[in-house]
């Protein structure tokens, strides 16, 4: 049973923001603990198991072999890898220990953590791009469907 | 786990940044005061920090097994209170001095102010990061808010 609804592009940007929403959170206590005596910085990671769900063992590459878009009785309804409903996508996250930066054992580097804001801010952006992209060519496809 | 925890957050490191930086003013302002209400000269103080979990938050002990921490991250700091700093006063030759003792040494307050000057600057770009933090974090709610316009 697919889900048209939920191309895989979409439920993909939607993990990746989640993992990027949960990354500033991380960041932002980070930030608001830059002072505080023993306090060792936290990390969220996402991307391997944004992988893992999505492409599996398989190259981006593989995933198109199967598919032959050429072949006279080809049957785009036909298990449909696009509407393939993954498995849920959880962010982890870590406490970085073996590092101090500082005497009082405080291991927060404000640069590095606002380059990685700054990062992830664009991520996150560009995924929520991405989904309206997606959408819009939806409603371009319905409209069109629908005469309009 | 939304974004309007972090906006929670990063309030919570520009208060313990503001709390910071009233007790450094009030550092250089004592730093020649030899005589405070419970006798002795003024010491100096220091706001103590501590990390803030909310109950929500942390359902799970932190735990630091291979680095592993709860699936949450915390809530921000927490000032815990304005203490005294370890330290003795300073003590310096004034015999003139109404406040000296008997040998005319006067005790002074232990304020270097040098190292409360950099503090200031260190509590003022601790500010302008939190800050800067809640900027993104409202951008990244306003960009999700375009997806279906």
């Amino acid at each position: 049973m697919s889900n048209y609804i939920e191309l895989q592009t979409i439920s993909a940007a939607r993990d990746g923001m989640n993992g990027a929403s949960k990354r500033h959170s991380a960041i932002t206590d980070n930030m608001a603990n830059i002072n505080t005596p023993g306090f060792k910085r936290r990390e969220v990671h996402f991307e391997s198991q944004l992988k893992e769900a999505y492409l599996g063992n398989k190259t981006f590459e593989d995933q198109f072999k199967d598919r032959n878009f050429f072949d006279e009785d080809f049957d785009p309804f036909d298990k449909p890898d696009f509407a393939y409903e993954s498995p849920p996508v959880r962010p982890t996250v870590h406490r970085v220990d073996d590092t101090s930066m500082r005497n009082d054992k405080n291991n927060v580097d404000p640069d590095r953590q606002m380059a990685k804001m700054a990062k992830n801010s664009l991520y996150y952006k560009g995924m929520s791009s991405m989904t309206k992209t997606q959408f819009s060519l939806l409603n371009g496809v319905i409209n069109k469907l629908q005469g309009r | 786990m939304s974004l309007f925890n972090t906006i929670d957050t990063a309030a919570s490191g520009m208060t313990a940044e503001r709390m910071r930086m009233d007790v450094i003013s009030d550092n250089l302002a004592n730093a020649n005061t030899t005589r405070t209400e419970d006798g002795g000269p003024y010491m100096r103080k220091v706001v103590r920090l501590e990390p803030r979990q909310d109950e929500k938050s942390g359902m799970l002990p932190d735990v630091s097994i291979d680095g592993f921490s709860s699936q949450h991250p915390g809530n921000g700091v927490r000032v815990v209170g304005i203490e005294q700093a370890e330290g003795k006063p300073r003590r310096v030759f004034r015999p003139n001095h109404p406040d000296a003792n008997e040998e005319g040494y006067l005790k002074m307050p232990n304020v270097e102010p040098t190292k409360e000057m950099v503090d200031m600057i260190t509590a003022s770009r601790a500010f302008t990061a939190n800050t800067k933090a809640i900027k993104t974090a409202k951008g990244m709610f306003n960009q999700a808010l375009q997806i279906m316009r």
